[in-house]
């Protein structure tokens, strides 16, 4: 969310004289959200939709068609431009292979606008030049400018005087040294950019410019150059950057720009056509539109229009709206223009049946039984640290899924069962009365075989000084009448569990989930002081909603992966299942 | 009611046994005590195991009964007092005081005479009032002269000792004595009076008719299988409980408060006609990114939003061919669906695994096994998301969302609108207004406020109609609206907190005492 800082003042300078309301109104329908009023400051938090909008110039461009002040086409538009007489050669270039340049005459920057131009240059730079990487901005005073001008590949060893550190320095060093060339030097890799004339080197985009071609308030013709990774971001941030310095009072002039094998002239301002189809947008919408309403509309959100026929119009998109891709974008500014407030809301004549899906089905009535039981649900984190899920388990290496950018050390992994969690939620509720009883239903994670293997756990665990075996059986006795499931216990061990009470759960020749008495090391780790017996299954497979294979649940045939058993032979922890 | 008073005519068996019929077992147990002669009302609670207070209460109802006659009287007793029981020990100071007189002579100045603080205040005072010292003047001091009074009380017993001796033995007082003690009564601490009632009953000639038909019932705490199959309840007496005092709670099951909200909206939007489906929470960036149409590099793409697992997918595993290359085509120049597309995709990229950060991808999974002839559709998903958030009081890496979008020809943005309007409507929510917003993946977008009585306006009801660069892909042309709920905040609300992570607390305490929250309430 882009937030821009704009003056009061300047901007009513460029609409007209504006209430607060009908800006704030105006603002809220261009998606924005005035954040505060100090003074003259107007603080506002836009969407990252309208690139063109971000900057005092062009927030007054679209209030200008909004309030139907200045409708339509911006003039500048249509109109041809003059050659600066400018060429660009472009030789080498690897790093920053695209560039856009443009000459600005006529201009007269007081200090205001001055702030606003590198207020511009900020937040095209934050959003449609994703933090310059795709794109960075040179304003240079044109006077200081002596051609041939080349885009170039320059040595590390070539020198320039940087802004605000005047002193001549080699590009490494200022890479080194300098606050931007430490900041943005990663997006130079390798390489040395430049451009470069007669005296010498005046930029190093996107690092820095040469205090030689600084902006002042005396510079009256500007010299603009992008650079980027990117043709067609380059051209469009011009094209904002362009329109803004028009509303400015400033004259644009194309530069040529060639490169080893083709020319290009920047900037071109011209219009983009689209043809729309009224009835379609009619239909998006909900409203009736005919030619004449879609006129004003269109004309308020500033674009033309050049062809009429029937229903088909052909719109003029400025050059300066980069953001709209397809019909529906039109389609958007046509409802905005319109008025959302004006449109009634409706119901269609459809009818569908509602339902729950099969999985929550099977948990409501898990649920209910476990309550029923009179345990507490309780819900933790399905994230998880590896001293949890292993260590503090009493376990010594477990395979989990983990994360590349946790942002904590113990939320680094995707849990793989849930009984740890319960363990820690027992161990902080030490003082609270006893028998504690509580289960959860949640996902697990596991990796299986290369891949990931997403399940349904139901977990549960009694925590009380008479806590036995028996009672922990009886509850899932209980849970397995109540789901209609058959199931076995065959002795097992695990060394989260007691030895000699530990069992793994077996429905339909698989094995489930595990129960039985947790083991005093486990308890000792938690800091618990009473026994605890626990139970965890996997009750459901779930799938994907465009997987070929269907869910499977524990009425079926499901298989707990997640259930880890030291087998006798390694020392290491293996999937192995009870035959 | 009085049933008969004092000396009347005999009265018949029927009537008496009617009496005894609306007598309380106290009451019985008490008339039984008085026909074995005991009067004082403390007694025939020792004898018969039962309270005083049982014993008073009953006598009064049978009072009101003509039973029995209660008589209240009064006693005075006299225990000693601090100052007495040390005076035991010590001696009354005017004594010890004329002793130390007749010590030093018979007479001596006050300053010589090294008194204790009761003796030269009380101790002076009593003896001056019992004649056995005179006070003279000389040389500005206060000089103690012995009489012959106070000589000869020396050899004699002192009275108010005799009476502090016999009180401390409990022994009676000689009328001489009880004079003696009307002076101690007056003298600070040395005597306390204590008034104690005694009650005392006699069973009046009906009362006594009456004694003699009764049998003491029995009374019992439980009542037993035995009392209730053999018919023996009627003939015991239940003791009755401090019903009033509040007892501990019982330990009992309970769904987490957060679920039980959950259930509500469930309810609702199934209600309202939506099928619910659900999808793993560990995604495809395809899924959850490429197939909505985000850009490659789009900025919320990054470490900071989105949280990467360590390996990737295989793309016969994420996506039938055609719909791979299908946006493939969308993201580098539109495909056939109208649109500019972006110029540029990552297939790498689109195949990284990642913890899901928007239920939309179910949404997106979901439209690409639709099929022209599952028209109209209406379905939500109510599931886990994850981002890299700095925990703090409104955020946590993984939180709830609910989304749901109608598949349907001819629909539109006032049907979206509509939809929305009736979901906050079904819960009670009336005034909703509608804004332009921007989502990535579908335009227009709206964004619904709701007014809470609290907070004013909130932004609660994001929407919007997917992007044909959405849809079309994944080989559908209608209209798909989509909308979402923020339910954490709702949760928030309704569960009366202000710190999301109290959703996921480990509180036994407070799962415990919370009651069971509805959405229906704020």
């Amino acid at each position: 969310m882009p937030t821009i800082t704009i003056d009061l003042s300047e901007l009513r300078e460029m609409v007209g004289p504006v209430s607060i309301e009908e800006l704030v109104e105006v603002i809220t329908q261009l998606k924005g959200e005035v954040k505060g009023i100090e003074g003259d400051e107007l603080t506002v938090e836009l969407e990252p939709d309208r690139p063109d909008i971000l900057s005092v110039e062009g927030l007054a461009r679209a209030l200008k068609g909004y309030l139907e002040i200045e409708p339509g086409l911006h003039e500048s538009s249509l109109k041809p431009l003059r050659d600066s007489g400018l060429t660009v050669k472009v030789i080498n270039a690897k790093v920053r292979p695209y560039i856009a340049c443009a000459v600005v005459k006529g201009l007269k920057l007081d200090d205001r606008a001055v702030r606003s131009l590198m207020r511009m240059q900020e937040v095209l730079h934050l959003t449609l030049g994703r933090n310059r990487r795709k794109v960075a901005i040179g304003f240079h005073d044109l006077k200081a400018i002596h051609p041939p001008i080349i885009y170039t590949e320059a040595k590390p060893t070539d020198t320039m005087i940087p802004l605000d550190m005047p002193i001549e320095m080699s590009l490494k060093e200022v890479l080194e040294k300098h606050p931007k060339g430490i900041e943005f030097k990663h997006l130079v890799k390798g390489g040395y950019p430049v451009y470069v004339d007669k005296q010498g080197i005046f930029s190093f985009p996107p690092i820095i410019n040469s205090e030689r071609t600084r902006v002042t308030e005396e510079s009256e013709n500007l010299f603009i150059e992008l650079t980027g990774i990117d043709a067609k971001a380059v051209k469009q941030t011009l094209n904002i950057i362009a329109f803004n310095l028009i509303d400015r009072g400033g004259e644009v002039e194309l530069v040529k720009v060639e490169y080893e094998n083709r020319m290009e002239v920047t900037p071109n301002l011209e219009p983009r056509k689209m043809k729309v189809n009224l009835n379609e947008i009619s239909n998006l919408i909900g409203i009736k539109l005919d030619e004449k309403l879609a006129k004003r509309l269109l004309a308020k959100m500033r674009y033309g229009i050049s062809k009429i026929s029937k229903s088909e119009l052909e719109v003029l998109i400025p050059a300066y709206r980069v953001d709209v891709m397809h019909m529906v974008d039109i389609a958007e500014d046509i409802a905005i223009a319109y008025g959302y407030a004006n449109l009634t809301p409706e119901l269609p004549n459809i009818v569908t049946v509602g339902k729950p899906s099969i999985m929550e089905i099977l948990e409501a009535k898990i649920r209910q039984s476990l309550i029923g039981l009179g345990l507490q649900e309780v819900m933790t984190f399905t994230l998880s640290g590896r001293k949890l899920q292993a260590k503090l388990m009493n376990l010594d290496n477990l395979e989990l899924v983990e994360i590349e950018n946790p942002i904590t050390l113990d939320l680094n992994v995707y849990r793989r069962w849930i009984t740890p969690h319960l363990m820690r939620f027992l161990s902080q509720n030490k003082h609270v009365a006893y028998p504690q009883k509580i289960f959860e239903i949640g996902y697990v994670a596991v990796p299986v075989n290369g891949r990931i293997e997403v399940l349904r756990n139901t977990a549960a665990a009694v925590a009380s000084s008479k806590a036995t075996f028996t009672e922990i059986q009886g509850i899932l006795q209980a849970l397995a009448v109540d789901l209609g499931v058959n199931f076995k216990l065959k002795k097992w061990e695990h060394p989260s569990f007691i030895p000699g009470r530990t069992a793994a759960i077996i429905v339909n020749g698989e094995a489930v989930g595990i129960i039985g008495e947790i083991h005093p090391q486990v308890l000792n780790n938690f800091e618990l002081e009473v026994p605890v017996v626990a139970f965890e299954i996997t009750h459901y497979k779930p799938t994907y909603p465009n997987s070929r294979e269907k869910p499977k649940s524990i009425n079926d045939k499901i298989k707990a992966l997640w259930m880890p058993t030291q087998t006798k032979k390694r020392g290491k922890l293996e999937l192995a299942y009870p035959q | 009611m009085s049933v008969g008073d004092g000396d009347e005519a005999p009265i018949s068996k029927k009537d008496l046994n009617e009496v005894i019929a609306h007598l309380h077992p106290k009451e019985k147990l008490v008339l039984i005590g008085l026909q074995k002669g005991f009067v004082d009302a403390k007694d025939i609670a020792r004898e018969l195991g039962i309270s005083l207070d049982a014993v008073i209460w009953a006598s009064q109802l049978l009072k009101s009964k003509g039973l029995v006659e209660v008589e209240e009287h009064v006693e005075l007793k006299y225990t000693l007092g601090d100052e007495g029981r040390k005076y035991i020990e010590t001696c009354f100071p005017e004594v010890r005081l004329i002793a130390k007189v007749k010590s030093a002579g018979g007479e001596a100045p006050l300053s010589e005479l090294e008194l204790e603080r009761d003796e030269s205040t009380f101790g002076i005072s009593w003896a001056l009032k019992r004649k056995w010292i005179e006070i003279k003047r000389r040389d500005a001091e206060r000089v103690l002269k012995l009489t012959e009074e106070g000589l000869k009380s020396l050899e004699k017993p002192y009275l108010p000792m005799q009476v502090l001796l016999k009180l401390s033995r409990g022994e009676q007082l000689s009328h001489e004595e009880k004079q003696v003690l009307a002076e101690l009564k007056r003298r600070g601490d040395i005597v306390r009076e204590l008034r104690v009632k005694h009650v005392r009953l006699k069973l009046t000639k009906t009362g006594a008719e009456v004694a003699k038909l009764i049998k003491p019932t029995e009374e019992v705490s439980e009542l037993t299988r035995e009392l209730i199959i053999t018919g023996r309840w009627r003939k015991v007496y239940l003791r009755p409980y401090n019903v009033e005092v509040p007892t501990t709670i019982p330990v009992r099951g309970k769904k987490h408060p957060y679920r039980e909200i959950i259930d509500e909206i469930r309810e609702v939007l199934i209600g309202l006609g939506f099928e619910e489906v659900s999808s793993p929470p560990i995604e495809v960036n395809f899924w959850n990114c490429d197939s909505l149409f985000m850009p490659s590099d789009h900025p919320a793409r990054g470490i900071h939003d989105i949280f990467y697992l360590k390996g990737t997918a295989q793309v016969s595993e994420v996506a039938p061919p055609e719909i791979w290359e299908r946006v493939k085509t969308t993201h580098e120049s539109g495909w056939t669906t109208g649109s500019t597309g972006w110029g540029h995709w990552d297939p790498r990229l689109a195949l990284r695994l990642i913890l899901r950060s928007q239920t939309t991808a179910v949404s997106a999974r979901y439209l690409s096994v639709l099929k022209p002839e599952d028209l109209p559709k209406k379905i939500f998903t109510i599931d886990r998301n994850y981002r890299p958030d700095r925990i703090d009081s409104t955020h946590l890496p993984e939180f709830n969302q609910c989304e749901g979008i109608v598949v349907a020809e001819n629909v539109n943005l006032r049907h979206l609108i509509g939809f929305i309007k009736s979901i906050a409507e079904a819960f009670g929510i009336k005034e909703v207004k509608f804004q332009p917003a921007y989502f990535p993946f579908t335009e227009p977008s709206v964004v619904g406020y709701i007014k809470h009585p609290k907070l004013g306006w909130i932004e609660a009801l994001p929407g919007g109609i997917f992007r044909p660069e959405v849809v079309r892909p994944l080989g559908l042309d209608v209209p798909v609206l989509a909308w979402g709920l923020g339910i954490d905040r709702l949760a928030m609300v309704a569960l009366d907190i202000d710190d999301i992570r109290m959703l996921f607390t480990n509180n036994l305490e407070w799962l415990r005492s919370k009651s069971i929250p509805s959405i229906w309430r704020w």
